[in-house]
């Protein structure tokens, strides 16, 4: 078997204000093409990890490997290399709501193009052209010089996806892609996701609060409580018992479909 | 369970109490009411206390007639009446401030804590706090007496020359001057401590602590489990920052009117007796608006033009200037080291001193420097917005969206990458609106600085007041109004447009 991509080493994540142990020594190996479902209750740490992998929170103690190279050693250059290869889809979307949906999308470009022209607004015309084949693939080249403020939040979501395309990513961390949209529109946003994981063999990170959709999607799934891994195995290995221990007694599953 | 017997004072105090909290139903209108009362109180008490001086002694000092036998009796009844007062009042305040409703009081027998305790408590806290308004009046005083002291030359800034001799060595009065405000700011600052601390002692600070009375309250009545203690937060007017506030306020318009020198009955007077001026300045005369006036050798018509483009000047070279300063203003922006919190603190410094000093002022220091004409009101106008736009610049800076930051970081971007794709598309059009706003502002300060030597339209209003041609001074303040409330409007049109 080939070398894992992504290898967390004992990870802890302490916030000094108030002193909160977000993450807890937590390990974990992610292999190439996996699609990677965390679940576990708000606060539980799930964003926190996923923000230590690309560094957008630095991690108080630990050590993250990606293709063999430590994330956590990285500085500049070397750390924009990183991050450009790993793309991030975010709850809230994360788009400048008053630019363009193609000047969000191209946004996600900027790892790659040339730095002065960006500043100025101009971008390669490949990039351009991959825009447009990325607004293709989820569905949204008419809306291209709509603002991004005037979609709906399944389309916007679209929109952090196509951007996430633009880098070419081997790695898609998604931070509770879908917890801001209705159950339909989930779904269709976590095939896009599927889709990425399939036809271009990223391996997908995903956060998710529904059990169900962690199930139909996830080919493996960590549970993450009080900012400790609490469960890790196959999405029908989690019963009833598994459920009430990772959120807590009184909780019920909800369905999705 | 047993009642207690029934006195005289606590039966007509209940009598009063039936009649004061039937109509309020609402804690907070009781709790005004129970003000009120107090106040009323405190004065008739003040009366009282005056009375029994002059009841005692004889003598009347205002009206100068000997008081009747009876006014020892008179000075008794109204003392009893009072204490009752202030007993029940005392009572009300104290149970209405541990969050029980009054209504309920009926049924409560009074087990425990005597009235009377709420009642000293009470008094307790509200003596404290005049003290601690008292402790922080005491500089605002001491100010008041030093600078009276140096405009009439006695008190403690006149002490070196009193022992040296008026010519005494310049180092000497500087030194003293210098430690007298050291001191004076340093007790300040000691009194205002001390205030601060007790009144967050005695009331609720903003950190939701529990006053000082209300725990002594609460840890005698919540020892029986039938009291609901938990009451609602008091009302911003009784926590400690609110009571300073009130107290600020108050001593601000008593102060402010003394200083102003307000006195109403001279503006009724005088209005009456110009009406002449009154007229000509509203018949105005706009000869000159197109026609040169000969000493001015300068239409109306240039005055105002060179006004709006001074102001446009001046809003343009802001706009550039102010655009670079206030990323290095915004706490979000640089504030990731040591290094970022020394530019953000110097930058924020300039902003601030730089809107402090009016571009009247400068325009005066300016005029004095490069001569008169717009180009010495244009640089004071200049100084002044880059100053006013860096501020509200930097403010929106601080306050965007910190994800799509977030999202191009992520992707991979640099520092200016973030900051022109993940910042400026989010503060543009805001920028635009406070440019546009700051047009107009500073349309209406050209107008102004024009008459201290800044040019334009200002030039002709000092020069006509002077000569007391009151038609065309009239003429001239309905041109500057035309013209503000053109701009006004336009900018008003445009920025609802782009936001």
């Amino acid at each position: 078997m080939a070398a894992p991509q992504l290898v967390v080493e004992h990870v802890t994540k302490v916030y000094e204000r108030g002193d909160v142990h977000a993450l807890r020594d937590v390990s974990l190996t992610v292999n190439r093409g996996e699609f990677l479902v965390l679940i576990g209750l708000s606060g539980s740490g799930k964003s926190t990890l996923l923000r230590c992998i690309n560094r957008l929170i630095e991690p108080t103690s630990g050590r993250i490997l990606l293709d063999g190279v430590d994330v956590t050693q990285a500085k500049g250059a070397e750390l924009r290399r990183i991050r450009r290869k790993i793309g991030m889809v975010f709850q809230h979307f994360n788009l400048v709501k008053r630019s363009s949906v193609l000047r969000n999308v191209l946004a996600g470009r900027l790892g790659y193009a040339p730095s002065m022209p960006t500043l100025i607004g101009r971008f390669p015309r490949e990039d351009v052209e991959r825009a447009h084949q990325s607004l293709e693939t989820v569905g949204l080249v008419e809306k291209m010089y709509t603002r991004a403020d005037q979609l709906s939040g399944g389309q916007q979501q679209r929109v952090g996806i196509a951007r996430a395309l633009m880098q070419e990513p081997e790695l898609i961390l998604a931070d509770e892609p879908v917890s801001a949209l209705d159950p339909a529109t989930a779904n269709s946003i976590l095939q896009y996701l599927e889709q990425m994981n399939r036809e271009r063999g990223a391996t997908v990170i995903c956060a998710l609060h529904f059990l169900s959709l962690a199930r139909r999607y996830g080919t493996r799934i960590i549970a993450l409580k009080d900012g400790a891994v609490v469960f890790e195995g196959l999405p029908r290995e989690i019963d009833n018992a598994r459920f009430k221990e990772i959120y807590g007694e009184d909780a019920e599953e909800v369905e999705v479909r | 369970m047993t009642r207690r017997p029934r006195s005289l004072s606590t039966r007509l105090a209940a009598a009063w109490t039936a009649l004061r909290f039937r109509l309020p139903k609402d804690r907070a209108a009781a709790l005004a009411a129970d003000w009120g009362l107090l106040l009323l109180l405190s004065y008739c008490t003040y009366y009282l206390i005056n009375y029994w001086y002059r009841a005692l002694n004889n003598v009347s000092p205002v009206y100068r007639v000997p008081f009747p036998d009876y006014a020892y009796v008179v000075a008794a009844a109204a003392t009893l009446f009072l204490a009752i007062l202030w007993e029940n009042l005392g009572t009300s305040i104290g149970w209405k401030s541990v969050g029980l409703n009054h209504a309920d009081r009926a049924n409560q027998p009074l087990r425990f804590l005597p009235r009377t305790a709420h009642f000293a408590l009470d008094l307790a806290s509200w003596s404290l706090t005049a003290i601690a308004a008292a402790l922080a009046l005491a500089p605002l005083a001491g100010l008041g007496t030093l600078l009276y002291g140096i405009v009439s030359g006695s008190g403690i800034m006149v002490v070196p020359s009193i022992v040296l001799g008026p010519l005494g060595p310049w180092y000497v009065a500087l030194g003293w001057t210098m430690a007298v405000v050291l001191a004076l700011v340093a007790f300040g600052y000691a009194c205002w401590w001390t205030a601060r601390a007790l009144l967050g002692w005695l009331w609720p600070g903003r950190r939701g602590t529990t006053p000082w009375a209300d725990r002594v309250v609460r840890s005698q009545v919540c020892k029986s489990a039938d009291v609901v203690c938990s009451g609602p937060p008091r009302p911003w007017w009784r926590t400690s920052w609110g009571l300073m506030t009130l107290l600020l306020v108050g001593v601000g318009v008593y102060v402010g009117w003394l200083t102003a020198q307000v006195n109403l009955a001279t503006l009724i007077r005088r209005a009456s007796s110009t009406g002449d001026y009154w007229q000509k300045l509203v018949t105005p005369d706009f000869k000159y608006f197109l026609v040169p006036e000969p000493d001015l050798h300068d239409t109306m018509l240039n005055g105002i033009i060179q006004t709006i483009f001074m102001a446009l000047l001046a809003t343009l070279l802001g706009f550039v200037f102010a655009l670079p300063f206030s990323f290095l203003g915004a706490r979000n922006m640089v504030t990731k080291n040591r290094l970022g919190w020394g530019v953000y603190t110097v930058t924020r410094a300039f902003f601030n001193i730089g809107r402090s000093i009016e571009p009247f002022v400068m325009a005066v220091l300016f005029a004095t420097t490069l001569g008169y004409g717009p180009f010495a009101g244009c640089l004071a106008l200049l100084v002044h917005t880059v100053a006013a736009l860096g501020k509200l610049y930097s403010e929106q800076i601080e306050a965007i969206d910190p994800g799509p930051v977030e999202a191009i970081t992520a992707c991979g971007g640099g520092r200016t990458q973030i900051l022109r794709y993940g910042v400026v598309p989010q503060v543009v059009p805001p920028f635009l609106a406070f440019t546009l706003y700051r047009w107009d502002i500073n349309v209406r300060m050209a107008t102004i600085i024009g008459m201290v030597g800044g040019g334009g339209i200002g030039r002709f209003f000092n020069y006509f007041k002077n000569e007391l041609r009151w038609h065309e001074v009239g003429a001239v303040i309905v041109i500057i109004a035309i013209v503000v409330w053109i701009m006004d409007y336009i900018s008003g049109r445009v920025r609802e447009r782009i936001t």
